[in-house]
Parts: structure tokens; sequence; C-alpha cells
């Protein structure tokens, strides 16, 4: 029994932090927020960087052009990902994408090792996470898939849906959809709605293996944005807890006033909770254990709960400068209340862990 | 997929399998069956409690990490947590000796000297020797620092004068370890120093305090020119405070609170859940929604218990984290009872057949004090936003 991280894992979490501190600073997100083109700013550099550094092939095997890491150095990469509030999906494509594309019994040879080579971005949509398990959008001839992240820079898109004969799972290139941008209220994640028509060379799994795949899908994208939200609520409380020391009411930082204090203080006893989840659920995905799936519901859980709390924490502390457009604080507030109910939210997630935890399943 | 282990590992090495199977063994044929022992708040149920510590002892199973010549196996921390989810599991009663092996232990094993350790420790093992705590004044509970209870050098030894309150065990111990002035020009956390106090020495008087639930579960003390040998001082004169900080730091962290226990709790609560409500389905209902959330976030705290016991075991301290873990533990289990009474409904606070408590209003009424003892979570969210997150303390 041993639950921490070696050298190497903090060594490969400080370097993704240098460069992502780099190319995404508070300075990026709001060119990326204030432009009209969603592909704007340095979107296409930091990506860039990202597969320089590896980041996006963490675990594709070294065959296939990637680090043949496992989920435990995913999971730090995430979080310092979701530390700069990335607007770019690293974490489905790095840890949904890439793992099912290398699981995948029937992706075509040499399909993997093209798509590191050439440092495509693959989003993942069709799968939505339930009480008793994922859900895939009805099939009319077409499929669709809603709220799709990074539609605008996506190469290709890894798609859920039924089919006529049961379920299936695609990988489709961004030219053989009908794209339709949603944007929702963070608009750096580029939400958009994927219809595509199934053609045979598309399919990566069907009948029970798509099954299969599909709930790995689930559960690895409720781990990712887990990750991810433990990231940003981490920049989020730092920030707000300096902002709580600089800021100066009756002639003292707000941050000696024991209302503000245990209110922060709720926040980092949180997070203090939902990170040891986060890194016990990707142990569970790199050893394929068979609580893998409760522990993905566990961990989502408690950061989605974390997420709400701290952005409504958050908020308050920055009193009206939180409110305006002009605060950075939006860029994290925005991601949290996004991601908090992507992939299932609080009391689905919990509901669900308890089912799967003791076996209660209806 | 790509399956390589990192360091990260949760399976048993088969020495870890080994100890966990002897314990479980052993545990089930010893543990008590449920209900033999009446509440260790009382005279009668302290001298059972007791009687069970001494079968843990000669077996030694009553402190598992402690080195072999105290009673101990000299496991590390995670055969403890081991040994603590099989006792768990097996229905073992509370620990009536749990002041002294798990809190005074550790400040033994840090300040005392090694004649100490062998005058004190194997006692507390066996459980022939239960220890109370002085800490708390009438006038000095979080704000410990502001305490008035004095002790005065003599030839030889001290004079303890004061009173000592909220004493837990302090009805029936026969030992007692306490904070006292012992410079009486010196103010606040300084001048201060750790006794440690026979319960029959002349001078000594207890004064039993009838809890919410009517049991003498703890005590006022009253020092009345109590003289304490030299070799009754834990840790060097006026440094008290630094003695009593490691103290709390095994009281608020790690070793009081095993994950097992709550684990244990949220199981029972969701069969509970289940026998009333059936099973759990969409749309959620309120109570099975904070069922979940009550065995979710004993979930958590076992894995967070698992990541800090690693960090301990490879020498990194506990630090303030601590505060954030005693806020966690403490409002889990008034979480875990307050949703089972909730799903008893009005039936919840009747009392049982001879007028005694049922487990879980017997355990809600114990969870109540957990945000209240070891240090206020008033007080430890302060000192995770002074010390964690850096904020000013004036």
């Amino acid at each position: 029994m041993r639950f921490s991280f070696t050298e190497e894992q903090l060594a490969l979490r400080e370097g993704t932090r240098d460069v992502l501190e780099a190319m995404c600073t508070t300075s990026d997100l709001r060119d990326l927020y204030e432009s009209d083109n969603p592909m704007g700013g340095r979107s296409a550099e930091r990506w860039s960087a990202l597969s320089d550094l590896g980041a996006t092939a963490l675990l594709a095997s070294e065959e296939a052009g990637g680090l043949g890491f496992g989920d435990a150095e995913l999971v730090g990469v995430l979080e310092e990902a979701g530390r700069v509030a990335l607007p770019e999906a690293l974490g489905l494509h790095a840890g949904v994408a890439v793992p099912i594309l290398g699981l995948a019994s029937s992706t075509p040879a040499g399909l993997l090792s093209s798509l590191v080579e050439q440092g495509a971005l693959v989003s993942v949509g069709g799968v939505d996470v339930a009480l008793t398990g994922p859900v895939v959008r009805q099939f009319d001839g077409e499929a669709h898939a809603e709220r799709v992240p990074d539609v605008n820079r996506a190469h290709s898109f890894l798609l859920a849906s039924a089919s006529d004969h049961g379920v299936q799972v695609c990988l489709v290139g961004r030219d053989q959809c009908t794209i339709t941008p949603t944007p929702g209220l963070d608009t750096a994640l580029n939400l958009g709605a994927v219809a595509w028509t199934p053609r045979p060379e598309n399919v990566i799994a069907e009948g029970d293996d798509a099954i299969l795949i599909i709930d790995e899908i689930a559960s690895r994208s409720s781990l990712v944005s887990a990750a991810h939200l433990c990231g940003v609520v981490d920049a989020m409380l730092l920030r707000t807890a300096e902002y709580a020391k600089d800021r100066q009411q009756f002639g003292v930082p707000i941050g000696s006033f024991q209302a503000v204090k245990h209110m922060l203080a709720n926040v980092r006893v949180a997070l203090e909770f939902a990170r040891p989840a986060v890194y016990r659920a990707a142990w569970s995905f790199s050893v394929n254990d068979d609580a893998r799936h409760h522990d993905a519901a566990l961990a989502k859980a408690l950061a989605s709960e974390m997420a709400q709390d701290a952005a409504a924490t958050c908020l308050q502390v920055h009193g009206g400068i939180g409110y305006t457009w002009e605060s950075d604080l939006q860029f994290y507030l925005k991601r949290c209340w996004a991601l908090a109910t992507a992939y299932g939210d609080a009391p689905m997630q919990r509901a669900r862990a308890l089912s799967l935890g003791l076996n209660l399943s209806q | 997929m790509v399956c390589q282990i990192s360091d990260v590992d949760f399976l048993l090495t088969p020495e870890e399998e080994a100890f966990r199977s002897e314990a479980a063994s052993w545990l089930r044929a010893n543990v008590p069956a449920p209900g033999t022992l009446k509440s260790l708040d009382t005279r009668e149920g302290f001298e059972q409690h007791r009687v069970f510590e001494r079968l843990m002892f000669d077996n030694h199973w009553s402190v598992v990490s402690w080195p072999e010549k105290y009673g101990g196996r000299d496991v590390g921390i995670i055969e403890w947590l081991l040994f603590e989810d099989e006792y768990y599991k097996a229905g073992g009663p509370k620990r009536v000796s749990q002041n002294g092996i798990f809190l005074l232990a550790p400040t033994f094993f840090d300040f005392g000297t090694e004649a100490q350790r062998d005058r004190f420790l194997p006692a507390m093992a066996s459980g022939d020797e239960i220890w109370c705590q002085g800490w708390s004044e009438p006038d000095s509970g979080s704000d410990l620092a502001s305490l008035r209870s004095s002790a005065k050098k003599v030839d030889d030894g001290w004079l303890l004068n004061g009173q000592k309150t909220w004493a837990s065990r302090g009805a029936f111990a026969e030992w007692c370890f306490g904070l006292f002035r012992s410079d009486p020009q010196a103010e606040r956390h300084r001048g201060l120093t750790y006794f440690l106090v026979a319960m029959d020495t002349p001078g000594v008087t207890r004064r039993p305090i009838a809890q919410l639930d009517g049991e003498t579960g703890f005590a006022e003390i009253f020092f009345d020119d109590v003289f304490v040998p030299d070799d009754q001082v834990l840790g060097e004169v006026g440094q008290g405070w630094a003695v009593a900080m490691a103290t709390a730091g095994s009281e608020r962290g790690l070793s009081l609170r095993s994950p097992a226990r709550y684990r244990q709790a949220a199981e029972r609560l969701a069969a509970l859940l289940i026998e009333r409500e059936g099973s759990i389905g969409e749309p959620l209902s309120r109570l099975a929604d904070r069922t979940a959330k009550a065995y979710c976030n004993a979930a958590a705290y076992e894995l967070q218990t698992w990541w800090t016991a690693t960090a301990i075991r490879e020498g990194k301290g506990v630090g303030p984290e601590a505060s954030a873990t005693k806020i966690f533990w403490s409002e889990l289990d008034v979480e875990i009872h307050e949703t089972a009474l909730e799903l008893l409904g009005p039936d919840a606070f009747l009392l049982a057949d001879h007028g005694e408590l049922s487990d879980w209003l017997d355990g809600y009424l114990f969870s109540l004090a957990g945000p209240i003892y070891a240090g206020t979570n008033q007080i430890q969210r302060n000192v995770v936003a002074e010390r964690l997150l850096g904020l000013p303390r004036k």
C-alpha cells in the first residue's frame, strides 16, 4: 500500500505548470473571451506546446508515439490545466479519446500513432452520465451529440450514439460532421452540437464492445473533469485568499474577519478531501480495477460539490468586483459552473457512487 | 489500455494481507457481542471495557504500532489502519484507554524520557492505568493559552493548584495529563509545563459531570496543593505548549479517528435507507441524497487518510492539515447520525427497553461533541485559514 506521487510524477507536473503558466495567462483567456474568433488567441500555439511536452499523448503507448504513462501522471497534468482554466479539451483528448482508441480492438492499426504524430486534437461527445449508467442519443439515420467541447479546434471526434443495432462508437473527422456552435457561459470551452452519419470505416466499436467502451467514456469523462476542477478550485482559492489579504475595509484586510476566514477554510477542506479521491480513481483506471466506475463517480461527486461551493464563496469574498467582466475571477467561476454540472452533477454522481459502492443498483 | 502502475498502489503486500487476516480472525473470536458491555461512562461499563483492553493487551492487539517491549507489535501506520479497519468491522467497543493510547502515548514517544516510557506505557497499554486529559479550565476553553492553573516549584517537585474541566474519562481514570502555568510571570503560550498526575494524589478532588445522556463521561478536577515529583514532568519545564500541540495534532489528525468507523457507520446508514425507502432511484429522495453524501464523505475520508498515512510513513509530518481533517471527520459523524435519525422519524428519540439509548441515538449524542472537543471547529477553521491559506491573524 502506497498512496503518493513519485519525484518523477511531480517533476512532470511542474514542467507542465511552467509551460501552461507562460502560455495560458489570464490575459490570454481574456483575449479569447473578447475575440469574435473562437480559435483566437494562442490556442494553436498552446496545443502544439502541450504536444511537444507529451501531455497530449501521456497515455498512448511508446509505439504509438506517446509517453506510455498512466492515469496518475495524467491527473496531475490535468490539475495543472485546471489551475490556468485551460480552454482546450486536454482532459477529453488525453484522458478519454487517447486511451479509448488504444483500448478498442477495432481501432485501425496506426490510427492512434498518426493522430499523435499530427498533434491532432480529438474531442469526445455523445455520452451523458446518469444514475444507472451512461446514456447515448437516439439515432434517426443521423447521429447527434450535444455540448461537445472544442468543436472549433477538434481535428476529429470520438462519438457514441445509438444505432440501428444497439449502440456504436465512431471516430469521425470534422469534415464528415455537421457542427453547430452552441456556446455556453464559459465561451472558452467552445461547445457545439455535432451530427454525423456513421460509416463503416468510422466505427471503433459496436454491440457489446461499444457498451463497455461507452462505460469507459462516461467514467473517464467524469474523472478528467474532476481533476480539472481540483485545479480550477485550487487556483481560484489562492487568488481569492490573496484578494482577502489585500482588500481593506474598516481599516483591516477583509481576510482577518472570521466570517471570511471560515468561508474560505471550507473550500480548503473540500479540496483536501476531493484530491485523494481523484488520485484513487486515476489509480483504478491505470490498473483497470473493477472499482474504477465507482471511484470516478466518487471523485466527480466530491469535485462538483466542491466547485459549486467554491464558486459561490469566491464570488462572495470578492464582493462587487467579482461580479464584473473586468475581474479575472470570471474565468474560474464559469469553468466551475460548466464542469460541476457536465458529466454528472454532484447529487447524481454521489447516488451513483453509493449504488455502485454498496451494490444497491435498483 | 496503458496499464503502467505508477507509484500509487492500493494493493496490500503479502505481509500486510497476513497481518490483516490475523487481526480479523482474532477480533471476530474475541470482540464482545453487541450489547454485552455497559456504557463506558458508567463505573460498571468502565470496568467491563477495561477487561477487554486487558484481553487485547495479553494478545498484543491493544497497541499494535508500539514497540514490542511496551506491548505492541512494532508495525507501521498502514498496519495500524488495517487493524482499525478490522476492529470496526468486528464491532469492537469504544476504547476506554483512548486518551492514553492515542493522545498521550505519541507525546511520550516524542518528548518522554526512557524511564517515563518504561514506567507508564505498559500499564497504559494494558488498561491497568487509564488516563484523562486535564487541559480545559472553566475560563479557558478554545482559548487554552489563557489557562491559570499553576505549578509552583518546591524541593524535588511541584505543587499544583487550580481547576480543570471537561476531562473525558475523568470520573474513573487513574491518571491525568495536564497543562499548568509554571512561570507566573509568563503570559499566554509561554511558561506552561506538561504534568502527569496520579488521580489518588492527596489534594486531587474530582467531581463527575453528567452529560446530555445523563452519564458521567467527564469530570471537573480540582487541584489543591497537589505534590508532583520532578520525574512526572513530560518534556521540558516551560515547554508545555509545544508538547501540548503535539498531542493536539494527534487528537485532531490521524490517530484518534480511524476511517473504518465512519465507513461502517455510513454503510449501516445505507442499509437503514434501503430498509425505509426501498431502493435508490430517480428522482432521488432528500434522505437518499443525504445518505449518498454521507457515504461519499466517509469514502473521501478514508482515501485522505491513506494519503496522509503514506506521507507520515515517508517522514513528512502532518501540519495544519490536521485541522482540516478534524473539521471533516467531526462534521461527517454528525451528518451520518442526523440522517439516520431523520430516516427513523419520530421514533428516533424514543428510549429503548430499559430506558437505554438506541445505537443511533447514542451515536448521535456522541457525534455532537465532536465539533466541540479537540478544539472547536470554529478554531480549526481559523487555523486552516491562517496557516493553510495565509490569511492574517488580525
